[in-house]
């Protein structure tokens, strides 16, 4: 229980800053870029206005709904190949490798990358992918192809790929944290029982790390649905994703109303689906007490 | 004799099980390691090539040389850039620290209306992408009429991190017993000595975990800094725009030099934080 | 004597409304060892905070040493507390541990130096003063937390559950050395313990406690000896519950009707309606087997049947159906033949005796 302390003038000063902080530099940007997002564009800005002609443009104009829905179906593959590479070896380590410092070291060896650039991550398969790149000098030199082939880079597949790999440590991360969680001796109880592993896997393990899995997708979701750097790194013409576009209608193309309308739009899928990552773990939780 | 066969009978059963439980476990040991491999291999293509004496990036390999690292030295544009980058993400840490402890503080202790609705705010940056942070503080900034500066940069990289500073200081609360810092004030100690004596020291290491993650993620920013910078570049900025122009070994050179300087920041805090049990 | 705490008409609320201390008056004697003991959730430990200065009070004054110190923060009060799991500082040594109180109120290192050696000694710690409280005993932590609270020279130390962390044996002999430490230093001990036997062990004074109301107060014997409720009587020890309806009273004597058997207690001062119904409350070690010859004329004597019998070394304890829905429990003491002591077997019909003064007699309410 926190006790009533008398509120003295320092204490309070340190203690609002946040509060003023939050106020100036989040909460009051996001409600200009909701004002902004209702007003109309007249080149090269923009005049106040109450309209939703912005907001209509985006579900109207298919040059602005394909971009939304390409980035949303980009982030649903990338969330879901991420998942699909890095559960085995979350699950490798915490349940397969035995020593407790090899553990805690190959962890380690699964989360440096996150602290390495996220840029040259990105670059580096710009160098592996691309017609000159290592890849294809590779496929070359083992006769398997004849010539360099431009298929692997510009386009969803290289923006796939890169993606998946600077998300990989993000979801282990929380894998691996759900399934150290998890109580050996239920396993154990399981095993006991007479119920095989496989069995025992999708009955206890996978369920019980349901909130680590929840919280991955969602964090790799929302970071893949903004990303704008590869997209324009390694994605060709039909790579261009929704922050690209966002971010053309704050540099070229001058739009700053469409933008904003844009990027209200992104802020709500990725509370809409924040809150419904936290729904779910919720009432998974609920379910496993 | 029964008996024998009876034992062994399910004996041969559970030795097909266990050929069975061996292979499956092998093959989840080699799809690890791929992975491993998967998020190794880009890294270490890097390094290697940073090395390799020939300008476009095939194999196979032609010898090794310092060449890239020489005309890296020789850059003054990305000298200045690095230089830039330290500035930048320096002044963020500590910003962030100032407004990010105090925060977490809050959350943790105090009582007020609307803290439900602060705890989201003040959280969103950190899955919330970069770009409408740095997009709705380009439009505040214009709005004041402040120029885009460097400054403005260290703005919004403090901002967007606080988040990683409060999630990981609050998280160091948690676990923190309550009643160490009763006893401080029970033994005598004014309020800001048992801050200084009691609870600092012990959410010590969340304090340095943080600063560091955010060292080197302000340090690695890039949507925020798009469109919050003047002319001044920082180093992924700088990084960013050559390669756009084509593929260099210079780059490869920068990027081993920032991978080596990540893994010392790694070593240091595990250093720093390795857990007096 | 003087009062060294004073509490009145203290109250304290927590958020979702749950009354933690309705209106609770005390005053504590300077040199006194002072026992709250009650379940958990009785109020005890939010009484023993509210003197610290963790919590204030909704209502009511705490004075200390005759000041009122319901507003000063934890800091300005000359209290010390042992936490229930010693909080001791983890980034500390012991020797920093115990400094601690001198040192934020800026007592020169040297003379830091010399109490700290002194407190370390008086807990026989001096060998452990580099050393930090992971690398401790749980009885070693325990000292150490003693040794910090008392080096401030407080007028008060407070105890929460003291003991409670430490496994049976090391408890026992805590229970004596605590004893001691407060007859040799004369101060005065406020202890919070859901613990009985340590209550009673202990303290001076005990303050029986019930749903954030003081439910009696007064010397472990007296309590023992004669509770005022049964709530008391049964958070005090082992009793046995019987029944009953009151079948006539005469010359500070009622006779009960249990079931058919009859038992006359003593009446100190309650008045009783014939008919009424009460609730009978008898010691296991007031009660004696007829059959041993100890009991006079004037003993009830109460007839039942032996269910089973108990062997917990020093005593036997005989649980005899006496026709109430619980077996009537008598401890029998086993001397150094046990053949002394004639057991019966169980199914066997004994015949207990029990004095009336032992028979402390309650108006039927609710069994808690």
């Amino acid at each position: 229980m926190t006790a009533r302390a008398p509120i003295r003038p320092l204490r309070a000063a340190i203690l609002s800053l946040p509060l003023l902080w939050t106020l100036a530099f989040l909460i009051v940007p996001y409600l200009i870029i909701f004002t902004i997002s209702f007003y109309t564009r007249k080149y090269p800005t923009h005049l106040p206005d109450f309209q939703f002609g912005n907001y209509l443009a985006i579900f109207q104009d298919p040059q602005y709904y394909q971009v939304l829905w390409r980035t949303a179906k980009i982030a649903i593959v990338v969330a879901l190949l991420a998942t699909l590479v890095s559960y085995p070896l979350a699950y490798f380590l915490v349940f397969k490798v035995r020593s407790v410092r090899l553990r805690a070291a190959l962890y380690m060896l699964v989360i440096v990358p996150l602290w390495v650039s996220y840029l040259l991550r990105a670059y580096t398969w710009k160098t592996i992918l691309g017609s000159e790149g290592i890849l294809n000098s590779f496929l070359m030199t083992l006769g398997l192809l004849d010539g360099p082939s431009p298929l692997f880079l510009y386009n969803q597949f290289a923006m796939v790929v890169t993606l998946t790999y600077i998300f990989v440590p993000f979801m282990v991360m929380p894998i691996y944290t759900a399934l150290e969680k998890i109580p050996r001796n239920l396993l154990e109880a399981s095993g006991d029982l007479g119920v095989g592993p496989l069995r025992s896997f999708f009955a206890v393990t996978l369920p019980l790390s349901m909130p680590g899995v929840i919280a991955g997708v969602t964090f790799t979701f929302c970071l893949t649905f903004g990303d704008f750097v590869a997209p324009l790194l390694v994605g060709g013409p039909d790579g261009q994703m929704i922050a690209n576009v966002i971010a053309s209608q704050f540099g070229a193309t001058l739009n700053w109303p469409l933008g904003s309308a844009l990027s209200i739009v992104m802020l709500l899928v990725v509370l809409a689906v924040l809150s419904l990552s936290s729904r779910l773990d919720r009432s998974g939780r609920v379910e496993l007490a | 004799m029964a008996e024998t066969t009876a034992l062994a009978e399910p004996s041969v059963r559970s030795l097909r099980l266990r050929l069975g439980e061996r292979l499956a476990e092998g093959t989840l040991g080699a799809v690890a390691a791929c992975v491993l491999a998967f998020l190794y291999l880009p890294i270490a293509t890097l390094v290697i090539f940073s090395f390799n004496d020939n300008r476009s990036l095939t194999l196979p390999l032609r010898g090794f040389t310092w060449r890239w690292y020489e005309e890296l030295f020789a850059n003054d544009q990305l000298l200045q850039a690095i230089w830039n980058s330290c500035y930048v993400a320096l002044s963020a840490t500590a910003l962030t620290l100032l407004i990010g402890l105090p925060a977490a503080f809050v959350l943790h202790r105090v009582r007020f209306p609307g803290k439900a609705a602060f705890r989201r705010v003040i959280l969103l940056p950190l899955a919330l992408p970069g770009i409408i942070t740095g997009i709705s503080m380009l439009n505040l900034f214009k709005l004041l009429g402040v120029n885009l500066s460097l400054e403005t940069v260290i703005i919004g990289h403090a901002t967007a991190l606080i988040a990683v500073v409060v999630t990981q200081v609050y998280a160091r609360l948690e676990r923190l017993s309550r009643n160490i810092e009763e006893a401080s004030a029970d033994l005598g100690a004014r309020p800001w000595q048992t801050f200084l004596l009691v609870t600092l020291p012990n959410i010590r290491s969340a304090v340095i975990g943080s600063a560091l993650l955010s060292f080197t993620l302000s340090f690695d920013e890039i949507p925020v800094t798009f469109f919050l910078t003047g002319r001044d570049n920082t180093l992924p900025m700088y990084i960013w725009s050559t390669m756009r122009r084509g593929i260099t070994p210079e780059i490869n050179a920068v990027g081993t030099l920032i991978v080596l300087f990540s893994t010392a920041l790694i070593v240091l805090s595990v250093l720093l934080l390795r857990e007096r049990r | 004597m003087s009062n060294i705490v004073e509490i009145g008409g203290l109250r304290k609320t927590f958020a979702g409304g749950v009354v933690a201390v309705q209106d609770v008056t005390l005053a504590v004697r300077e040199g006194e060892f002072i026992t709250l003991l009650g379940p958990s959730g009785c109020g005890k430990t939010t009484i023993l905070r509210l003197i610290a200065g963790f919590e204030r009070p909704d209502r009511g004054r705490i004075a200390l040493a005759g000041t009122d110190v319901t507003d000063l923060p934890p800091y300005r009060r000359q209290v010390n507390m042992v936490f229930q799991d010693y909080a001791l500082f983890p980034h500390m040594t012991v020797a920093q541990n115990v400094g601690y109180g001198l040192r934020v109120s800026g007592v020169p290192r040297e003379e830091i130096g010399l109490s700290v050696e002194a407190a370390l000694a008086s807990v026989s710690l001096s060998d452990k003063a580099q050393r930090r409280p992971h690398e401790l005993s749980g009885g070693q932590r325990q000292r150490v937390a003693l040794a910090r609270a008392l080096v401030r020279k407080p007028k008060v130390l407070l105890l929460d559950e003291p003991l409670s962390a430490l496994d049976a044996n090391l408890r026992a002999a805590m229970q004596v050395e605590l004893k001691h430490l407060h007859e040799r230093l004369g101060l005065t001990f406020i202890m919070v313990t859901h613990d009985q036997t340590e209550a009673l062990v202990m303290s001076d004074r005990v303050v029986v406690m019930r749903a954030g109301r003081i439910e009696q107060d007064g010397r472990p014997a007296e309590l023992y000896d004669r509770p005022r409720t049964l709530y008391v009587a049964q958070f005090l020890g082992t009793s046995n519950l019987l029944r009953g309806r009151v079948a006539s009273t005469a010359g500070g004597r009622a006779t009960i009707d249990c079931g058919g058997q009859r038992l006359s207690a003593t009446v100190d001062g309650v008045a009783l309606a014939v008919g009424e119904a009460v609730t009978l409350c008898i010691r296991p070690e007031k009660t004696v087997l007829a059959a041993n010859g100890a009991a006079s004329a004037e003993h009830n004597r109460l007839e039942g049947r032996l269910r089973e019998t108990l062997f917990h070394g020093s005593t036997a304890r005989l649980m005899v159906d006496v026709g109430q829905p619980d077996a009537f429990a008598v401890d029998v003491q086993l001397q150094d033949t046990t053949s002394a002591v004639v057991l019966p077997k169980s199914g066997d019909v004994v015949t207990l005796a029990v004095h009336p003064r032992n028979v402390a007699i309650f108006p039927a309410e609710a069994v808690a």
